[in-house]
C-alpha cells in the first residue's frame, strides 16, 4: 500500500481523502478552496512496492534461461520465444519480453509500446508544402527551397510509419506533394517572368 | 519489420498551448498522451493496469484570458471607434485619412481579439488534470477544458477498472513447461 493513504491536491498539496472522490461528484480542497474532481482506482489500494526478482536456480531435466543457463526459465518471450528468468523478464506495455527484443527493438523503433517519438514526415511535407502559398506570392524566391523541401519529405516519409494514433495519413503527404510541384512549377514561371521571357 | 500499432482510440478533451497541440488515446491496454508539433510527436504512455488515480482542477486560467482579451478587444475595437467618429469631425483631409488608417489598423485587431474572446467563452472553463501512477503524479497536458476533462472522467474510468480487474485475476507468473 502506499505509505500515505491520501492524494495530494494538485494545487496545495495537501493530503485529500481518496474516499472523496468516490462519488464522482465535484468538491472543495479543505485547505486552498479549489474545486477538484476525480476518480481513484484499485490500483491505489493496491501493494505493488518493487520487490526483488529473484531467480529459480535451474533443475535437473528443466528449461533454462537463455541469457542465464544456471536460471530455471519462468516464462517465454512474447516476441521471440525464448525462454527467460524472473531476472530477464521484462514487461512491457501487455507483453512480457526478453531483453534482447526490447534492445532490438528500441534500436529500430520495431516495438510501437516504447517509441517515445516520431517524426511525423506527411504532416511536415504538408506544412512545408502549404504555407509558403498561403504567405503569397511574396514569397516565391523561397518556392525552390520548400517545394524541394515539400517534395523530399512526402517521398521520403512515404513508407515511413507515421503518426503512433493516426497512421501514415499519406492525404497529407500528396497533398504536400502537389503543393510542393506547384511551388516549384511557379518559382520557374517566375523566374522566367522576371528574366523577360515570352511565349512568342 | 516493424510490428503494427495498437489501434487508437480518441479519448475526450484536446488542448492547444505552446508546445503544440496534445491529445489523450486509447489503447487496449494504456492511455496515450500525444504531444505535436507538427513536425513531432511526443509521446507519454500511462498503463491502464497502473493508473491509481485521475484527478481534474478547475483553474482560474480560462477567466484571465477571458478578462485579458476582453480588456485588449474592447480597447481596440473603442479606440477605432472613437478614431472613425473623431474623423468624421475633423475637416483636415489629410488629418481625417490619418485617423481612418488608424482605425483600420485598430479595428481588424480589435474584431480578432474579440472573436478570441466568444471562442474562449465557448469553450468553458479551464482545468488541470492530473495522473497518479506508481511512478509519481503527471500533469497532463489535455484535456485542457473541464468539459472535455468531466467527459474524460466519465468515459476512462470503466476502462481502468476492467483492466485492474483483470490483473488482480490473474497470476503474477506463468510458468513454462
Amino acid at each position: 500500500m502506499p505509505d500515505v493513504l491520501s492524494l495530494p491536491c494538485p494545487h496545495c498539496g495537501i493530503g485529500l481523502a481518496p474516499a472523496a472522490f468516490s462519488d464522482g461528484v465535484a468538491m472543495l480542497c479543505p485547505s486552498c478552496r479549489s474545486p477538484l474532481q476525480g476518480a481513484v482506482f484499485p490500483a491505489f489500494w493496491r501493494d505493488d512496492a518493487p520487490g526483488v526478482s529473484r531467480a529459480v536456480r535451474a533443475g535437473e531435466a528443466e528449461a533454462t534461461c537463455f541469457f542465464h543457463p544456471q536460471n530455471r526459465a519462468a516464462l517465454s518471450c512474447e516476441r521471440c520465444g525464448r525462454f527467460v528468468c524472473q531476472v530477464c523478464e521484462l514487461t512491457i506495455g501487455s507483453r512480457r519480453l526478453c531483453p534482447a527484443c526490447v534492445s532490438a527493438g528500441l534500436a529500430g523503433e520495431k516495438l510501437p509500446e516504447i517509441v517515445p517519438w516520431r517524426f511525423l514526415w506527411a504532416d511536415s511535407a504538408l506544412l512545408v508544402g502549404l504555407v509558403p502559398l498561403v504567405c503569397g506570392i511574396f514569397a516565391w524566391p523561397l518556392f525552390i527551397v520548400t517545394g524541394l523541401a515539400a517534395i523530399f519529405l512526402a517521398l521520403r516519409g512515404w513508407k515511413r510509419p507515421g503518426s503512433l494514433p493516426r497512421g501514415r495519413r499519406r492525404w497529407a503527404a500528396v497533398v504536400g506533394l502537389v503543393a510542393g510541384v506547384l511551388q516549384l512549377v511557379l518559382w520557374a514561371g517566375m523566374i522566367l517572368f522576371v528574366s523577360g521571357w515570352h511565349p512568342s | 519489420m516493424s510490428e503494427p500499432a495498437p489501434a487508437y482510440r480518441k479519448l475526450p478533451g484536446g488542448a492547444f498551448g505552446m508546445g503544440g497541440r496534445t491529445r489523450l488515446w486509447l489503447a487496449q491496454d494504456h492511455v496515450l498522451e500525444a504531444n505535436s508539433t507538427m513536425l513531432t510527436e511526443r509521446y507519454h504512455r500511462f498503463f491502464l493496469r497502473d493508473i491509481r488515480a485521475l484527478l481534474v482542477l478547475r483553474t482560474k486560467a480560462g477567466r484571465v484570458i477571458s478578462i485579458l482579451l476582453a480588456i485588449a478587444g474592447l480597447g481596440c475595437s473603442g479606440a477605432a471607434a472613437l478614431m472613425i467618429l473623431g474623423g468624421l469631425r475633423i475637416e483636415e483631409t489629410e488629418a481625417r485619412v490619418g485617423m481612418w488608417v488608424l482605425a483600420g489598423m485598430f479595428g481588424p485587431v480589435g474584431l480578432v481579439l474579440l472573436t478570441l474572446l466568444i471562442i474562449n467563452l465557448f469553450l468553458g472553463p479551464t482545468c488541470r488534470c492530473v495522473i497518479h501512477t506508481g511512478a509519481g503524479a503527471h500533469t497532463l497536458q489535455a484535456p485542457g477544458r473541464l468539459r472535455g476533462a468531466q467527459r474524460l472522467l466519465v468515459e476512462l474510468p470503466p476502462h481502468i477498472e476492467a483492466a485492474q480487474a483483470a490483473v488482480a485475476a490473474e497470476p503474477s507468473f506463468a510458468p513454462t513447461r
